[in-house]
């Protein structure tokens, strides 16, 4: 092999390559606010946060992390993914310590509340792994967590989503948003999803409206406590969101004696919802499940105050960290006063970080 | 491990290496654990199939060779000794004795491929228990090719070869098991046993034909398969416009498959420095149903002429059958229909092989009744055409031969993709008399066909694509590989990067998707 040619070869890796890298970040795509959620994570500055948020879309519709930074002064990105199950905090957890060191964690479970076939979609997996960028990082989680005989899909998901070139006018569309957020670096919100109504007429994604602990929940729930114990975490809180329908009569009680029972805190937030977050059915909520910007802030003025009284948080940060989050929550205030007029004309629209920008 | 997944070219990369860095005389023994591993891997279970093959035909050839030997040199010893009638009747005897080596081999392992490929049509037509019964990978194409070995031996073509490892190499060589081309020893023994240089040119070539196979069958085959397989189960519920367009569907798909696996296996051996038959040349712009058939899967026709078109025309019963007719019917016929016969039966044989049901029997019978109906009549089309002045030469006359072929070509498709004759026959009488030419616009047209307006503009754009290069291939001697090699290293990389990138994006695979196997996988 003379020089010139290993030259050539070189010279044709290299294009191969970029072309892979751009036709990746042109054709994968899971859902937006699922990809929004998880490519911000990776812009924020490393060791930031002092609490880490996991969960499904309850916590980046029900509470505003920028918010809680301006009455309560601590920093902590929801890094929360729609419909998620519990199976998939773990990894979640995994990537948010992987580059950051929260105080708390603060821990939804609803994903431990779906059932098994549910919480084994293919399409779960794929919100998470599919938006986690390439490197070393992922390529753990993913033998860790994905089935040996489809982890190829995985590692290369170019695999699965390119037939995404059928929708090639969308793929450009979004290829905008993409391209603002390589610009924009961090999210304004720390992400957030909301729609403008009090009672969505959106369908919602087909999602299981009975709640059970099932065997499945069970071993999830017990491998999340056992990580959070392996790896000497003392501050956890496992929260259950306010959804406008209660849990099933026991089932909070079962989950609250397996939590305590690890000496961590569960918070049943159903139970004082309307008494003392002060959230009204008829005009808190857009869907079933979600709060809209009302309630968001109700409840991320309540929630925000209990952790800053029941945690102990240093909330120490550098100079450009806090100067960033004090314009983070800026924009939010007046994001939420200008969604809070959409709201109440019922536009029902969804706003995430993606257009918050062009509210 | 198909030929189209990663895991085959890492196998393939890997066995690269390790071929090109072993010593040159051991280099075939690479090919051979290689070729060994590729079985294992996709069809452990029967992998004594192929043992037994390659034993019996190692030791078949090996009898037989001997025996040839040495009653060639007993005859060249006594030559001025024995008087006429002793040597004719050492011969016969001799002959006999061949004749029986040859054909216990050649009953054991035809024997082995039809009780597997053929119990179950005659089980389910004489009402005998049914068996689960499953075909070796490659069964098909390697007993063909060890029994062509076997009767070159026979003829004293080559002597047998006496390592057994190597005879093995070339019952089981990896890139052409699963589907061919099928190999006359003469021709592909000396490529796998000789170690071969690394030519960088081979290796370029070689990738280029490989992305070129991926193309078509990745982006062409697969995508068009699941609307044909559908239509074809379920014909009855669908217009004929759908049921001709799902038969054209299968004509590009079939071409797509059958050529696209072939090319991955040749540029795969390519880059081994090995050059395997090339086994399609553009068939579906024949003139000529006969000329179609040494177009398409032309080593089967090949195989097919050399060991049973040949010896059935050349037989005893039919040179006695062309002195009747000549002594009957006069010179013309006697030389016309013993032929034509023996093509018939031919053809029977080839329908039979593409699959243990009556339908296939139909195909053959076709195919092989048209060649024997324009071989019959050939004096009168020529007759015709000068009446008409018509000129071989003429364009419009050469496309309308190129549609007329395609047509009694498709028509043959509709037995293969039915499931039965009755369906196929229903199928055909669908496509003429229920044809509605605005459904081709229709939503319904692409749903039954399990086709979207971007597959199905991807399709079109792929299929002219391939149109282009068989045009560019059918006008040139050289072949296209080589000719974009000339032109050095931005139009290789361009069009290498173009079929690659293609593949990625355009085909059909994935999580969600049904991989379809090679049509001639389990033949």
């Amino acid at each position: 092999m003379t020089r010139k040619r290993v030259i050539k070869l070189i010279v044709l890796m290299v294009i191969m390559l970029v072309l892979f890298i751009f036709l990746n970040w042109f054709l994968i795509r899971t859902t937006t606010t699922a990809e929004m959620h998880i490519k911000y994570f990776y812009n924020e500055p490393e060791n930031s946060m002092d609490v880490a948020i996991i969960g499904a879309s309850e916590m980046y519709a029900d509470y505003s992390a920028p918010l809680a930074y301006k009455d309560y002064g601590y920093t902590g990105y929801n890094y929360c993914i729609e419909g998620i199950p519990g199976q998939l905090y773990l990894p979640m957890l995994e990537t948010y310590l992987n580059r950051q060191d929260p105080e708390l964690v603060v821990i939804e479970v609803n994903g431990y509340l779906y059932p098994e076939e549910y919480c084994k979609r293919e399409v779960n997996y794929r919100r998470l792994f599919d938006n986690i960028p390439f490197g070393a990082e992922r390529n753990e989680l993913i033998s860790k967590y994905v089935d040996p005989d489809e982890q190829l899909s995985y590692y290369l998901p170019i695999i699965k989503h390119h037939s995404n070139w059928q929708d090639i006018g969308y793929q450009a569309y979004r290829a905008k948003f993409l391209a603002e957020l390589e610009i924009n670096g961090t999210s304004k919100t720390k992400s957030f999803g909301t729609r403008t109504t009090v009672n969505s007429k959106k369908k919602k994604y087909k999602r299981p409206n009975k709640h059970s602990l099932n065997d499945f929940n069970k071993q999830s729930l017990d491998d999340m406590i056992s990580f959070l114990k392996d790896r000497g975490i003392e501050n956890v809180l496992f929260i259950r969101a306010p959804h406008k329908h209660k849990l099933e009569e026991g089932l909070s009680d079962e989950l609250e004696s397996i939590i305590t029972a690890s000496g961590y805190d569960y918070l049943n937030c159903e139970d004082i919802a309307k008494d003392e977050i002060g959230i009204d059915k008829k005009t808190d909520y857009y869907n079933d499940e979600h709060l809209n910007v009302f309630g968001n802030e109700k409840f991320t003025r309540f929630l925000g105050g209990y952790i800053d009284s029941h945690y102990s948080l240093s909330k120490d940060h550098t100079e450009a960290v806090d100067k960033e989050w004090q314009e983070c929550a800026d924009f939010t205030a007046e994001l939420f006063e200008k969604l809070k007029v959409k709201t109440l004309k019922n536009e029902d629209e969804l706003y995430y970080e993606g257009n918050a920008d062009r509210v | 491990m198909t030929y189209t997944s990663v895991s085959f070219l890492v196998f393939t990369l890997g066995c690269l290496l390790v071929y090109y860095s072993t010593p040159k005389n051991k280099r075939y023994l690479v090919l051979l654990l290689a070729s060994i591993g590729f079985y294992a891997i996709v069809c452990l279970k029967y992998i004594a199939f192929i043992f037994l093959t390659a034993l019996t035909t190692y030791a078949g050839g090996r009898l037989l060779g001997n025996y040839i030997k040495k009653s060639d040199s007993l005859l060249k010893e006594n030559k001025k000794t024995w008087d006429k009638a002793t040597k004719d009747a050492f011969k016969a005897k001799a002959t006999k004795h061949k004749k029986l080596i040859t054909a216990a081999v050649l009953l054991l392992n035809f024997g082995i491929l039809a009780f597997l490929k053929y119990y179950n049509m005659f089980a389910i037509t004489f009402g005998a228990p049914s068996l689960k019964l499953f075909l070796p990978l490659g069964i098909s194409f390697y007993t063909f090719q060890s029994m062509g070995y076997m009767i070159d031996i026979y003829r004293k073509k080559f002597e047998p070869e006496k390592n057994p490892l190597r005879l093995l190499l070339f019952v089981s060589f990896f890139p052409q098991i699963v589907q061919g081309p099928i190999s006359f020893y003469s021709n592909l023994s000396s490529q796998l046993y000789e170690g071969h240089d690394f030519d960088f040119e081979n290796i370029k070539q070689g990738a280029l034909l490989i992305a070129w196979g991926f193309f078509k069958k990745l982006v062409i085959a697969d995508t068009l398969v699941e609307g044909i397989t559908a239509v074809a189960n379920d014909s009855g519920s669908y217009s004929g416009t759908v049921v001709l367009f799902s038969a054209v569907f299968y004509a590009l798909q079939l071409y797509a498959d059958f050529s696209g696996g072939v090319d991955i296996s040749r540029g795969v051996s390519q880059m081994f420095g090995i050059d395997l038959a090339e086994n399609f040349k553009r068939p579906y712009f024949s003139r000529s149903i006969s000329e179609y058939w040494r177009r398409w899967h032309i080593t089967l026709g090949a195989w097919i002429k050399e060991y049973l078109f040949y010896p059935i025309a050349m037989s005893k019963t039919f040179m006695n059958f062309a002195k009747f007719l000549k002594k009957h019917f006069g010179m013309k016929i006697s030389k016309v229909l013993p032929v034509s016969i023996a093509s018939l039966i031919t053809f029977i044989v080839i329908g039979l092989w593409h699959g243990a049901n009556w339908k296939y029997l139909a195909f053959g019978v076709w195919n092989g009744g048209i060649i024997m109906i324009s071989t019959l009549l050939e004096d009168r089309f020529a007759a015709v055409k000068q009446r008409l002045k018509i000129s071989d030469k003429n364009k419009a006359f050469i496309a309308f031969q190129m549609i007329r072929t395609f047509i009694v070509v498709l028509i043959g498709y509709y037995f293969d993709i039915a499931p039965d004759f009755s369906s196929a026959m229903q199928m055909m009488v669908k496509s003429v008399y229920d044809f509605h030419i605005t459904e081709l616009f229709r939503y319904d047209f692409r749903i039954a066909l399990c086709i979207n307006l971007s597959e199905l503009m991807m399709i079109t754009a792929a299929t002219l694509f391939l149109l282009a290069v068989s045009v560019t291939q059918e006008t040139n001697e050289k072949t296209l590989r080589e000719r974009i090699c000339k032109k050095g290293f931005l139009a290789e990389i361009a069009v290498f990067i173009i079929l690659v990138f293609s593949v990625l994006v355009f085909g059909h695979y994935g999580p969600g998707t049904n991989p379809a196997d090679f049509y001639y996988m389990q033949f």
